[in-house]
């Protein structure tokens, strides 16, 4: 009973935190904001497109590569421990696990991957 | 009181200035970089003061509405050299102005300046859509005003990425003065290049001070500034302090800086097209001709010959780009 109260106590706590922190800053805030100061500085140039704009995640084809490989090993060493007393099952479990990661592989294969640049 | 304490401690401080630089004065305002009474930053958000130095032409007042708005309340203008930037003596000396306006700004002596613009979106909301994008789904549209970015192919590896378009200068610091390009960027990487209006006419400015210009841009600012200590030197910089300085460069800069042709505003739309957007605004540093100058400088460093002002127009060299 006495963990359920200090339980409830830290997260009264919290909470009065997370409600009353923003309105502090608010009145501690001075700056008026402007249109013009929410605006980029360009040096008095002006941006032609919208901010909603998507980058491209280019480090994309290594993260894959890295998942299908360092994933295998991952599980494979204490797979590895219990292989001799589970025998066929883990076997099995093992090989599903490894065509699932190999399909990977293949697409990334076929999107260039391994091609050198 | 407390407040009042802080205020009275801020205003002991460097002033900070960013400054809009027009016809003439650019070297002069650089040198204000060496008055331990003054701060130059590089965005009006860290300033306090706007220091407009000579008079900026009309086509670029609302550029300048448009940074004068962006400093950070308390604010406070000073026009510098208007009339006498072309005159015998100089502009006179603007740092004891800057440091008076600063203090009064800081202890609350002095009223911020109200904006010059209106303060409304330049494009209000008039959004449709699930999402108020006004476009089909998660592409296009024109949220307020503005058309969103759309995929292009990318010059450095062929990966469809937002074209993202814009105006830059002219008062955007690094760059020369009253450059004004039209930009598109993917990434980081400049695509194509437009410029609307070329750099205000500036007295011819020795290589050290365009290696200084250069050094600053690259993000190197305490060797830009013994570098300006150099350029301003009088007479002329101990010939032992300007051969220090070059082996020291010649440690940091990469070589690839060294021994490049000389650069001409007519050459940007093919030159800048390809570039890191970091390697474009040092290459656009020191215009004209900024890499000319640093190797021109590094080899022979201890000759008087790259010392002495160079012309500030230097001939195109048709077909030598890269």
């Amino acid at each position: 009973m006495l963990q359920l109260l200090t339980l409830f106590l830290v997260f009264a706590g919290a909470a009065t935190a997370v409600l009353l922190l923003p309105v502090v800053a608010g009145a501690l805030d001075r700056r008026p904001r402007s249109a013009p100061q929410g605006a980029p500085f360009l040096g008095g140039g002006t941006p032609a497109t919208h901010a909603w704009s998507r980058v491209h995640v280019r480090y994309y084809t290594m993260a894959l590569v890295f998942i299908a490989f360092e994933m295998e090993m991952m599980f494979m060493y204490p797979w590895a421990v219990v292989f001799v007393a589970e025998g066929a099952k883990a076997m099995a479990e093992m090989g599903m696990f490894l065509v699932v990661l190999s399909l990977g592989i293949l697409y990334g294969w076929r999107e260039g991957v391994f091609r050198w640049q | 009181m407390a407040v009042r304490a802080l205020g009275q401690f801020a205003a002991a401080a460097p002033v900070a200035v960013f400054p809009a630089v027009g016809p003439g004065l650019r070297s002069h305002v650089e040198d204000l970089a060496l008055r331990a009474e003054v701060e130059l930053v590089e965005t009006p958000r860290h300033a306090n003061v706007l220091l407009v130095a000579g008079t900026i032409p009309a086509e670029h007042r609302e550029a300048l509405a448009r940074v004068h708005d962006q400093l950070p309340n308390p604010r406070a203008t000073l026009r510098w050299g208007a009339e006498a930037g072309r005159d015998e003596g100089g502009p006179g000396d603007p740092v004891p102005r800057l440091v008076a306006l600063g203090r009064e700004l800081l202890l609350g002596e002095r009223p911020s300046e109200a904006p010059l613009l209106a303060d409304e979106p330049p494009h209000p909301w008039r959004g449709r859509g699930d999402h108020g994008q006004g476009g089909e789904g998660m592409m296009g549209g024109t949220p307020y005003g503005r058309p969103m970015a759309m995929t292009g192919d990318d010059l450095r590896d062929g990966l469809a990425l937002d074209r993202l378009e814009f105006t830059i200068g002219p008062f955007f610091p690094h760059l020369p003065p009253g450059l004004v390009l039209r930009l598109v960027l993917q990434g980081d990487v400049v695509q194509e290049t437009e410029v609307v209006s070329g750099p205000y006419p500036q007295p011819p400015a020795s290589p050290l001070r365009r290696i200084s210009r250069l050094l600053r841009a690259t993000g190197a600012p305490s060797l830009a500034e013994r570098a300006l200590r150099l350029a301003v030197a009088e007479p002329e910089p101990a010939a032992r302090q300007v051969a220090a300085f070059s082996r020291r460069l010649r440690q940091a800069l990469p070589p690839a800086l060294e021994n490049r042709e000389p650069l001409a505003i007519e050459h940007l739309p093919h030159l800048l097209p390809g570039m890191e957007w970091g390697r474009a605004v040092a290459t656009l540093a020191g215009l004209p001709a900024p890499l000319f100058a640093l190797s021109a400088f590094a080899p022979s460093p201890i000759a008087p010959s790259p010392i002495a002002p160079q012309p500030d127009s230097t001939p195109p060299s048709e077909g030598s780009w890269p």
